[in-house]
């Protein structure tokens, strides 16, 4: 089988939307691994949905033994703290994210539909599922970008005609990022932008369900 | 009303009562009132209606800490939840909450996270509810009133939430009652404390009226009811934090 990227190379594509200053926050996931890799010479303040703003890195686990618990990110991990940190209660948190003050939100998705509605919280069982504060983000950030593997485990296209699985939101996603393309939510369907090295615009479409309309200024993800 | 400081998180909660509501946050160890958590459950109150934002325990890494006290405990004492988050199924497991749920021991509200905060800062600031766009087409809409507003976007009704006792974790407090918090405990903690008839606070150190900065207090004391300082090797408390970080000291020196 062809290479595909890798997680981090993943994240590290997602990453390069994000300009420096903005305020971003990221989901679980391949999402999580774009705060290590961030492009040279950009400063990004990362929103935690409990109320951090502008938390620093996030410790190894050599460090663990000296963490604070106070000091943890929406998925409990230690930060190190950083000047200019700012914390706030969880309903000033989610005013940050309804009232469109946040530049990104960078998630995964179980589905992405060719409309851009989104599906992430459960694969199908609601009370086994986390909606967190996923429907909030999709909703709320300026910018909506999906980072995930093209298909499923079982080689099923993940970018679906219409999401089977519950929806997080509508016609929410801007940007997806695989391991496979770069593909645009436009008015007109989606955009084929960007194809893994190694990959033909063919070879994508073969696995993701909708038709897509290939940029004319199609090029190759730089790893 | 005038604060009461307790003694005993047994005092602190002797009047709450079966098929009451309880308000709590819980992010792992950081801002979870733990210790009044355990009174509860040691004090076996049942058919609680449960308002929280997850239901899950804490963890570090990918070792669950057990020993710390959270909602996840309390399933068998739940009737009714509302929550973000009640499955485990990224940890690949089935909680004892999820259990309940399906088996219909528990009814089950989802909301999503904001719109849980909101609900309740409504509750708590005498709003009869409010139009949010967040969960249009997905299946938190059902039950609730669709109106199409003047910017030519779908909003949904949510309805305030408030509770009969609400569980706050603070840092410091003063005799009267006003909160200071730590870091992101504070979290959902002070737009609960608005919304709960009953509200109980625990804290790390209680000061005499005059010593926290005015600027500086989060929660003004006329929102608290009643006090407890977490003991010294409590539940939550710096040596507890520090006994359980000790145990990835170890982890970080092997690898």
């Amino acid at each position: 089988m062809k290479p595909r990227l890798l997680p981090e190379q993943v994240a590290a594509r997602a990453a390069l939307e994000l300009k420096d200053g903005d305020y971003v926050n990221l989901g679980v996931g391949i999402p999580n691994l774009c705060a290590s890799h961030l492009p040279a010479g950009i400063q990004v303040a990362f929103h935690a949905e409990h109320g951090v703003l502008g938390y620093g890195p996030l410790l190894p686990e050599s460090e663990w033994g000296r963490a604070d618990f106070d000091y943890v990110d929406a998925g409990l991990r230690f930060f190190r703290p950083r000047p200019g940190m700012a914390f706030c209660d969880m309903g000033q948190s989610f005013d940050m994210i309804r009232g469109r003050h946040l530049d990104a939100t960078i998630l995964g998705a179980v589905e992405v539909s060719g409309a851009g509605d989104l599906a992430n919280w459960t694969f199908g069982v609601p009370e086994s599922g986390g909606i967190g504060g996923s429907m909030d983000l999709a909703v709320g950030a300026k910018r909506v970008i999906i980072a995930m593997e093209h298909v499923t485990k079982q080689g099923k296209p993940k970018i679906v005609r219409h999401c089977k699985y519950p929806l997080t939101a509508k016609a929410c996603v801007d940007l997806i990022v695989s391991d496979l393309a770069v593909i645009e939510v436009g008015a007109d369907g989606l955009l084929l932008k960007e194809v893994a090295p190694g990959w033909t615009a063919e070879e994508v479409q073969a696995l993701t369900e909708p038709r897509l309309v290939l940029d004319s200024n199609l090029k190759e993800i730089q790893v | 009303m005038k604060t009461r400081i307790c003694t005993t998180f047994e005092e602190a909660i002797e009047d709450f009562p079966d098929g009451a509501s309880l308000m709590v946050f819980c992010w792992g160890v950081s801002g979870t009132p733990q210790n009044l958590l355990q009174a509860l459950r040691n004090k076996g109150t049942q058919d609680l209606t449960l308002i929280t934002h997850n239901v899950m325990p804490a963890f570090v890494g990918k070792t669950v800490l057990w020993d710390v006290v959270t909602p996840f405990m309390m399933a068998d004492q739940v009737k009714k939840l509302i929550t973000a988050w009640p499955g485990m199924s990224y940890l690949g497991m089935e909680s004892p909450m999820e259990r309940r749920i399906r088996e219909g021991k528990t009814a089950l509200e989802l909301v999503s996270h904001g719109i849980l905060a909101e609900r309740i800062r409504a509750g708590g600031a005498g709003i009869g509810g409010f139009y949010s766009p967040v969960g249009i087409g997905t299946l938190v809409e059902q039950g609730k009133e669709k109106r199409l507003l003047d910017d030519g976007r779908e909003y949904l009704l949510e309805k305030p939430l408030t509770a009969d006792f609400g569980f706050i974790r603070a840092h410091r407090a003063d005799k009267l009652g006003n909160l200071v918090y730590r870091g992101g405990g504070r979290g959902c903690n002070p737009v609960m404390a608005t919304a709960c008839r009953t509200v109980v606070a625990e804290v790390d150190e209680i000061v005499e009226v005059g010593e926290l900065d005015p600027d500086a207090i989060i929660t003004p004391g006329i929102y608290v009811d009643r006090l407890v300082r977490v003991p010294e090797a409590g539940l939550g408390s710096a040596r507890n934090r520090k006994e359980l970080l000790a145990r990835f000291q170890a982890q970080g020196k092997k690898s």
